[in-house]
């Protein structure tokens, strides 16, 4: 009986140091990766920590788009509307990328220079359907 | 006139499940004997079945004036896709996946036999329960028989490019049987919280087992599906579509598990039930998830916020409803078992407490924006892949190193077996290096973690089976299992090597130009084009130069352009060699000729989706030879 | 046998998840105000014929609406906008990146509950307005200015619950 106690102690110690890890490591986790969503309105009111990754989005700006001559680089406007900030990109385009239509990137912003470098650009769009923080962004 | 038909069809569904569910409550209060109701789910079957038909008569005859074939439909649509179509949006796929529950109910009522008819009626009732309040949410909230009146469209929208695809097919109604098979267990568990003990933990396991193969299976075509058809080569993008059908399947796989326990100890009891009623929580949730656009994702059908709120509603009432019954039901263990910490009641003790972990921490992730976005006053965020590696993969390690171990204990083992436990400990630290050795020569610390943690099961499945080579029945009897182990340990040395040892790289190419990559040469050597009924392409041609031996192949990789949706689609081309997937998709033809695309090589990328093959087959045999060979 | 009350755990767990969700789903609903011009704008309307801003009358009452004929949706919302019309609301429409022949076509069809059309093949001037897609519906003040932006189909709930109280004001 007293082994039998003994386990269960063991049982429940085993699990709550399981459970306490896990919830360590998920909002150690959550600390680093998670990313906050600004409109080029809201970059510029309050720009973020250039430091910190953050996504930006909006609809891209007609006539914005201009490719690099000779390597994968992109450079185009994200516009609320309201404001405007430059981004800049290298790599590939998702099929959906289209001026006039909502985009959001992913990256980092420098106030100073009002750019944002993204290394992730997300497009999900149809014409019925806007991502829900573009549609945010510019209402 | 037909589509009102199939509308009948379905209230007269939804009547007999609420009355069935009715009469067997009633009988089971007033003790008043009824006869056998489980025959009512034949008729049930075959009222889902023709209305299921009718819609899709609606879709193969092009019947716009269907407001839900309008918008998933169009002319051009080859036959094929005219049919899966059915279940490309909302209402259609929560159609089938009624139609899906009601087969499983009539296999079961096949399938498992009760001395008295009343505990059939029962465990069924808990079914009809699920089975009419998503009937319900059919019929008056997502009706896909709704006309659009007064104006028919003469040619519909289409259906999404991304779902004109053989894998798109056939994914969801797989992944529908298994989560609908859930509700078997789901049930089961209910009944037995009011006194159906008879073979309760055996039906549970073998239940669970079967609709485990099932969603494993589904989740692997989802997967594969993404693979290819999304075009860039990610074969898991922690979604919150994937993710609520991980959190299910993490569940599922806890609870058979649990079941093992309940059925050879009778201890665990109460678990079991909780797990099972879990599970179906967890593929409510999951179906909210996706259903009520409250989270954005590729998979995720746009919808209304109403109809998520009813969704919302009927999880809630049969959460509430389920954890009633199971807080007043009295379920005891068998008090007189004892087990030590190197038992095999031990070891599926900490199987289920990682897996519910893993399942808690993956919904937290998926769902942590909704609750950051209140609290912080309507700021949106996304929480990146990088969480949810960082999280699930020490878990994960320490779940597949128990499980190399676990599979090797024996129940209620006493403390004296110490001594064997870290005698085997150490044989399987040993095989794990001589693997490891065998597997790479260099090592990265993701590596050490893959290999071990594929090595242990390996080595575990292996002693077992050394154990157990001179006993033919026992061999024959834990084969199921250790094919489902090995899937795992597959599938986990696949994910192992692609996330390590992949090459990618974005060139842009004119007619002519070659590039490198691996010890492949790329060479786009012409352009192409197309013309199919409802969408043409561009395609580029490459040829690839495998540079160790010489052979050479050609890649057609497109872009296609779907003119009703006027939506673009990559089209990506892959080339399987033994070792590993050569990988080509096209970004876009710049105005001087050029092509932009990515190149990539995946070593050994297939073996995700074989080893989730093999633990599909490992669970199926295992539930066929338990109903073959009782 | 009493239960041990930490089964109950996971019900308050669900029950929690859950009110963040209804929380959420309702949250999305409340679209926010916004007050902003009608722009300068020199397009055709669906008979080939010159139309300004100048379309846009002082005092009164009117609606955008965005259409399209590749949208299934502006199917839905058709018969709403008609009897709309029969209440004699004057309605704007903004034919968004569409056909003119397909679009003439529809409004022989089914019905014109629209005052006037602004042809919009390139989605300009719906982009200066901020049309994200279709169907979607302005309402529009005595001084021209846009109070309030729907997004989706338009029906009579949506329209005594949103656009009347704004009207009354």
């Amino acid at each position: 009986m007293k082994q039998h106690r003994k386990n269960r102690i063991y049982v429940i110690l085993f699990i709550g140091i399981s459970i306490l890890i896990s919830i360590f490591l998920v909002f150690s986790a959550l600390q680093e990766n998670i990313n906050l969503f600004y409109s080029p309105t809201d970059l510029k009111n309050n720009p973020p920590m250039s430091d910190k990754s953050i996504r930006a989005g909006g609809l891209v700006k007609e006539n914005s788009l201009i490719r690099d001559k000779d390597s994968l680089k992109i450079f185009f406007e994200i516009t609320d509307l309201k404001n405007t900030v430059s981004v800049s990109y290298e790599g590939l385009l998702p099929d959906l990328f289209k001026e006039n239509k909502g985009v959001v990137a992913t990256g980092y912003f420098y106030p100073s220079a009002n750019e944002f470098v993204a290394y992730e650009i997300l497009a999900k769009h149809d014409e019925n359907y806007v991502p829900k923080e573009v549609k945010k962004a510019l209402e | 006139m037909i589509p009102e038909i199939g509308n009948i069809f379905l209230i007269f569904a939804f009547s007999i499940s609420v009355l069935s569910f009715l009469s067997s409550t009633f009988s089971y209060y007033s003790n008043v004997q009824i006869y056998d109701l489980s025959k009512n789910i034949y008729l049930i079957f075959f009222l889902l079945l023709a209305s299921f038909f009718v819609l899709e008569y609606s879709f193969l005859t092009d019947d716009f004036s269907v407001l839900y074939v309008a918008n998933n439909s169009n002319p051009n649509l080859p036959m094929y896709y005219k049919f899966s179509a059915l279940w490309g949006g909302h209402e259609g796929s929560l159609l089938l996946f009624v139609l899906i529950i009601s087969i499983w109910m009539m296999v079961f009522s096949l399938l498992s036999s009760y001395t008295k008819i009343e505990d059939k009626n029962l465990v069924l009732s808990f079914s009809h329960l699920v089975l009419f309040s998503l009937l319900g949410f059919i019929i008056f909230s997502s009706n896909p028989f709704e006309r659009l009146i007064p104006i028919a469209s003469m040619s519909g929208t289409d259906l999404n490019p991304l779902l004109q695809d053989f894998a798109f097919t056939i994914h969801p109604p797989i992944l529908y049987f298994g989560y609908a098979g859930l509700i078997i267990p789901f049930s089961l568990a209910l009944a037995r919280c009011f006194n159906v003990t008879e073979a309760w933990t055996t039906h549970i396991r073998n239940w669970t087992v079967l609709s485990w193969s099932f969603l494993t299976l589904g989740i692997a075509l989802g997967s594969w599906w993404a693979y290819y058809e999304l075009g860039w080569g990610g074969w898991w993008f922690w979604d919150p579509v994937e993710n609520s059908s991980l959190v299910p399947w993490l569940l599922a796989t806890a609870l058979f598990h649990s079941a093992i326990v309940s059925n050879s100890r009778k201890i665990f009891n109460n678990w079991t039930i909780l797990l099972s009623i879990l599970s179906v929580i967890g593929c409510f949730i999951g179906m909210f998830l996706v259903r009520s656009g409250i989270l954005t994702s590729v998979h995720s059908f746009a919808l209304d916020p109403e109809r998520g709120l009813i969704l919302l509603m009927i999880t809630l009432a049969i959460t509430l409803y389920s954890f009633f019954v199971f807080f007043k039901s009295d379920v005891s263990d068998n008090s007189s078992i004892n087990y030590s910490i190197v038992s095999k009641e031990y070891f599926l003790l900490i199987n289920n407490l990682f897996l519910v972990i893993l399942a808690v921490i993956i919904l937290f992730g998926t769902i942590y924006p909704i609750f950051y976005e209140i609290f912080s006053g309507g700021r949106t965020i996304s929480v990146g892949a990088p969480y949810f590696n960082l999280v699930t993969v020490p878990i994960a390690f320490f779940l597949a190193f128990f499980q190399g171990y676990g599979v090797l204990t024996k129940w209620s083992s006493s403390p004296n077996s110490i001594k064997t436990f870290s005698t085997t400990l150490i044989v399987i630290a040993f095989l794990s290096l001589a693997f490891s050795y065998l597997l790479f020569n260099y090592l990265s610390l993701f590596n050490v973690i893959g290999i071990l943690m594929v090595s242990s099961i390996i080595a575990g499945v292996l002693i077992s089976a050394i154990r157990i080579f001179d006993n033919k029945r026992f061999f024959f009897n834990n084969l199921g299992m250790n094919l489902a182990h090995i899937g795992i340990a597959v599938t986990i040395f696949g994910i192992g090597v692609v996330s390590s040892h992949s090459s990618s790289k974005e060139v842009i190419l004119e007619i002519g130009e070659s590039t490198t990559l691996s010890n492949y040469e790329f060479t786009l050597i012409a352009e192409d084009f197309k013309e199919e009924s409802n969408f043409y392409s561009q395609i580029a041609i490459f040829q690839v130069e495998n540079l160790t031996n010489g052979e050479s192949f050609d890649l057609k990789p497109e872009k296609a352009f779907y003119p009703a949706s006027r939506s673009i689609m990559t089209e990506s081309a892959i080339a399987i060699t033994p070792k590993e997937d050569v990988y080509i998709s096209l970004s876009e033809r710049l105005n001087s000729g050029e092509w932009i695309a990515k190149i990539q090589t995946k070593p050994f990328v297939r073996f995700i989706w074989l080893g989730s093959i093999l633990m599909c087959l490992g669970g199926i045999f295992s539930f066929s030879r338990r109903l073959l060979f009782k | 046998m009493k239960k041990n009350y930490l089964i109950l755990l996971p019900l308050v767990f669900v029950g929690i998840i859950s009110s963040f969700f209804i929380w959420n789903l309702n949250y999305e609903k409340s679209d926010t105000l916004v007050v902003s011009d009608i722009p300068e704008f020199q397009m055709s309307d669906l008979k080939g014929n010159k139309i300004d801003r100048s379309i846009f009358k002082v005092d009164e009452y009117k609606l955008i609406n965005v259409w399209a004929t590749w949208c299934i949706n502006c199917k839905l919302e058709h018969g709403f906008l008609m009897s709309l019309k029969n209440e004699n609301f004057k309605i704007i429409g903004l034919n968004y990146k569409d056909n003119l022949e397909k679009a003439n076509k529809w409004l022989v069809q089914f019905g014109n509950p629209y005052k006037k059309n602004i042809f919009d093949q390139k989605g300009e001037l719906g982009f200066e307005l901020g049309v994200a897609g279709a169907p979607e519906t302005y309402l529009v003040n005595k001084q021209n200015k846009i109070l309030h932006k729907h997004i989706g189909i338009m029906n009579e709930d949506i329209w005594i619950q949103k656009f009347l109280p704004l009207i009354n004001d």
